[in-house]
């Protein structure tokens, strides 16, 4: 890896983890599914500051070369991603639905209020009408 | 008396809705009903609410199963002891109820699905208004529920079921969704429940689309196959932990 490729992606992952942070802050991003991304930037890191240990974990694994290993490792770490997504995705549906759910019975709750007040105000008005005519 | 309440699901059945309530009024008087508007984008919502109807109102599309589980819920609520599920399109018939929630009210079973095609009856045998596509389906179900529980259900999709206090009380809770009508039979199964088929008369549909067209779609077959292949491992794992 040359320096000047090192000192690029030194740059990148920086930028991107001073994004992260700022997002976090904005609760634009929670912490709780960023943890992830932040972990993926701290690997990132030790490889640009450690390029050796790149080129000793890709014998590790044997691998023929370190940039199938940092691909390999890549769409690896897509997959999760996307499981993970799946998994929150999934977690929030269930979420909705009960939220719905209840909802409706809510709205129906609701609605029998409404009616039975509008039912009470309406005799109201009937026996005061009733009551003003008799004192008349 | 079992006080007992009629879930009937209803997605776009402003042709089919008026009729049922009524047959339900005039042929199974003694039974309370709501009728669970799935976000029908026909006029379903404002024919329930000019005509005063027992009805709950989703704010979001939720399908079948999120729907008829709002019912289980509402049920729940206000302690009903019996639900059975109706469908709004006027297939189902109300003087058939009955013959439907006898096992459960003899406490010989604590669910009851209504059969198309139990032997014997007139409709196996001329065999009911469906397609080569849609009899394979249900009999690959079928047999795949006999697999892996060991009994046999045979109008696997029927939407027509009675369920017991007890079942309704899991199913408020824990309901299959998407295409629920077999897994909900295998779940309650591996809930310890006995389930049993009742033979029942049906009506061809009055109007709407049917929420199981899709049987016999490559998509229906591998989703219910999967969900009763999981069912069993799935409560495996709650019971386990249950014991620890």
């Amino acid at each position: 890896m040359s320096e000047r490729f090192r000192l690029l992606l030194l740059v990148v992952v920086l930028v991107y983890v001073f994004v992260a942070i700022k997002l976090i802050h904005r609760k634009r991003l929670s912490l709780n599914y960023s943890l992830l991304w932040l972990a993926m930037a701290a690997g990132m890191l030790v490889m640009v500051m450690f390029p050796g240990l790149v080129y000793d974990l890709t014998r590790l694994l044997g691998i023929d070369l370190p940039i199938h290993m940092i691909f390999t490792g890549f769409a690896f770490f897509a997959l999760v991603m996307l499981f993970y997504l799946t998994c929150i995705v999934s977690r929030d549906n269930e979420k909705n639905r009960a939220m719905i759910q209840q909802m409706a019975l809510l709205e129906r709750r609701v609605r029998e209020l409404e009616d039975r007040l509008a039912a009470q105000e309406s005799t109201a008005e009937q026996t005061a009408a009733v009551t003003e005519k008799e004192s008349a | 008396m079992a006080k007992l309440l009629v879930i009937i699901p209803a997605y776009n059945e402003e042709a089919a809705i008026l009729g049922t309530l009524a047959d339900l009024r005039k042929n199974c008087p003694e039974a309370d009903w709501v009728v669970i508007n799935d976000c029908s984008r026909d006029g379903t919502r404002a024919l329930l609410r000019e005509h005063h109807a027992s009805y709950l109102d989703l704010p979001v599309n939720l399908g079948i199963g999120g729907g008829v589980q709002t019912g289980y819920k509402y049920a729940v609520e206000h302690g009903y002891d019996l639900t059975v599920q109706f469908d709004g399109d006027g297939q189902h018939r109300a003087d058939c109820i009955h013959d439907l929630i006898a096992p459960i009210v003899r406490g010989e079973a604590d669910m009851t699905v209504g059969s198309r095609f139990l032997p014997g009856t007139e409709e196996a045998e001329k065999g009911f208004q469906s397609s080569a596509a849609r009899r394979i389906g249900i009999r690959w179900i079928s047999a795949l529920i006999r697999l892996t529980t060991g009994r046999t259900i045979h109008d696997v999709t029927s939407g027509f079921r009675a369920c017991g206090k007890e079942l309704t009380a899991y199913f408020a809770q824990n309901y299959a969704q998407d295409y629920p009508e077999p897994e909900a039979i295998v779940s309650a199964m591996y809930q310890g429940m006995r389930v049993r088929e009742v033979p029942v008369r049906m009506n061809e549909r009055q109007g709407g689309v049917s929420s199981i067209r899709a049987l016999g779609s490559l998509h229906y077959m591998l989703k219910v196959s999967l969900a009763i292949l999981l069912a069993g491992l799935r409560l495996t794992g709650r019971r386990k932990e249950r014991k620890a």
